[in-house]
């Protein structure tokens, strides 16, 4: 998979970016040069980063807040949401789509 | 395009909340509603930082590569304003100005800009070799029938489609080939129907407006994607037109946000179509030729099945009632979650007591 595809498979996973604009960036990938794409993936892997470390702090922080105030749903809310949020920091400076969603689905996966 | 739901902050209060319902007793349900409350909040905040990460994201691509388009909702808020001050009407410039706020709104999309260019070449053409009644009768009638709904529109592909060739007339036979594209050019007719034929014509142009939303919305054909998250941006597209910076017009609230957009006409019609949406109001939907175009095209996103799980649902309906206290939206959205009702009547205690 070539830059260009590894990008265009990220904006349409990601969601550091508008679904509305999604469509208009990925339209504008041919136009750029290998040096602006790599810029590109780099902007965006550490957008997307940003924003998974912000919905993990977030959803420890419901849990947190549940159990601390009713301690029987320890096991019963995102019993493994530590080692899920432990696996995001290991590989947080290495992260891939394919990575970020993989850590996505897995707490979507116990939520429904 | 993302096959995992965005919004997994919600999907961990919806489950955080049924948790607590299925565990606490009637002496608990104060405290439930100070949990529940306190985790909103923190779904809130999540929700404010995903508007500022986009945003921000936007920003730095636009700067890395050069492009100074402006974003999808801008681009939404300036076509209705071009409608918006289209002077004089006639048959000959509605179609111009249809065919050049589709331009202004999908020039990002080389494909679908031809695709549409071709189809609206084909009508023109169509209209000096036949008759306009006929054709006017037999697009009319197919979106009469079909109401822009993709589903019956595949049924009837499948199924009618070899009967309709034998059995039609020559018009109609000419027309088969364009089917395929009628549910992405219905709002267009639509809006040239009512444009042409409307006595009064800023309702006409409102139409036409709703009718090009509608069009957009089906442009973008992605079912994640729902009106309730098009109007509040197209709201902060407003105020930051206006001359709000893009921080500001992240983090206002919903009353401010909604003094902006009131004074301006674009805005107010956004503030109207959020009020069909809003008040979920099926009676008057179906009795109102605006509300026909958005019941059906959300009917056909499933929006009502969903609507109680969509993120910015409180908001819209917010902007519905005029952007009232904070308590109301509590109230609202402890109704919209269904929980019961245990939520809503602490909250509804707490209106009372004060």
């Amino acid at each position: 998979m070539d830059l260009k595809e590894k990008i265009e498979k990220f904006i349409r996973y990601c969601s550091s970016i508008s679904e509305f604009d999604k469509y208009f960036w990925i339209s504008k990938l041919d136009e750029f040069d290998n040096e602006t794409l790599y810029k590109i993936y780099t902007t965006l892997l550490r957008f997307e980063s940003k924003l998974l470390d912000f919905e993990l702090n977030s959803i420890g922080k419901i849990k947190a807040l549940i159990t601390d105030t009713y301690p029987e749903l320890e096991s019963k809310y995102l019993p493994d949401f530590q080692s899920i949020y432990e696996d995001f920091k290991t590989v947080q400076n290495e992260l891939t789509i394919d990575r970020i969603q993989s850590l996505r689905a897995r707490i979507q996966n116990r939520l429904v | 395009m993302s096959d995992i739901p965005k919004n997994i902050i919600g999907s961990a209060e919806f489950k955080a909340i049924k948790e607590i319902e299925n565990i606490t007793e009637t002496e608990d349900i104060e405290t439930m509603g100070q949990i529940v409350s306190r985790i909103h909040d923190i779904n809130k905040a999540m929700k404010g930082f995903d508007l500022v990460i986009e945003s921000q994201t936007f920003r730095e691509l636009a700067n890395i590569t050069g492009v100074s388009i402006p974003r999808l909702n801008d681009r939404i808020v300036s076509a209705i304003k071009v409608l918006l001050k289209a002077a004089s009407i006639t048959h000959e410039n509605s179609y111009n100005t249809i065919v050049n706020i589709l331009q202004t709104l999908f020039e990002w999309d080389g494909k679908n800009l031809i695709q549409i260019d071709m189809i609206l070449a084909d009508l023109k053409v169509y209209t000096t070799i036949f008759e306009e009644e006929e054709i006017i009768e037999f697009t009319q009638d197919m979106i009469d029938k079909y109401k822009f709904n993709s589903r019956l529109y595949n049924q009837f592909i499948n199924e009618e489609i070899a009967d309709e060739i034998e059995q039609k007339s020559k018009i109609k036979n000419k027309f088969l080939h364009t089917i395929p594209f009628i549910s992405k050019i219905g709002p267009a007719i639509s809006m040239y129907e009512s444009i042409k034929n409307e006595k009064d014509q800023s309702k006409a142009f409102l139409d036409a407006t709703l009718g090009l939303l509608v069009f957009c919305m089906q442009q973008i054909n992605l079912p994640e994607i729902y009106i309730s998250d098009l109007i509040p941006n197209l709201i902060r597209s407003i105020a930051r037109q206006a001359g709000i910076n893009e921080d500001q017009a992240l983090s206002m609230r919903t009353h401010q946000l909604l003094d902006i957009s009131s004074k301006d006409q674009a805005g107010e019609i956004i503030i109207e179509i959020s009020k069909y949406i809003a008040h979920q109001d099926k009676q008057s939907m179906t009795h109102s030729r605006i509300g026909k175009f958005f019941w059906t095209i959300l009917a056909d996103l499933n929006f009502w099945e969903n609507a109680s799980y969509l993120p910015q649902l409180g908001m819209l309906k917010n902007i519905a009632r005029g952007g009232q206290p904070q308590l109301a939206q509590e109230k609202q959205r402890a109704k919209l979650t269904n929980h019961s009702g245990k939520i809503a009547n602490i909250l509804q205690d707490n209106t009372n007591a004060t």
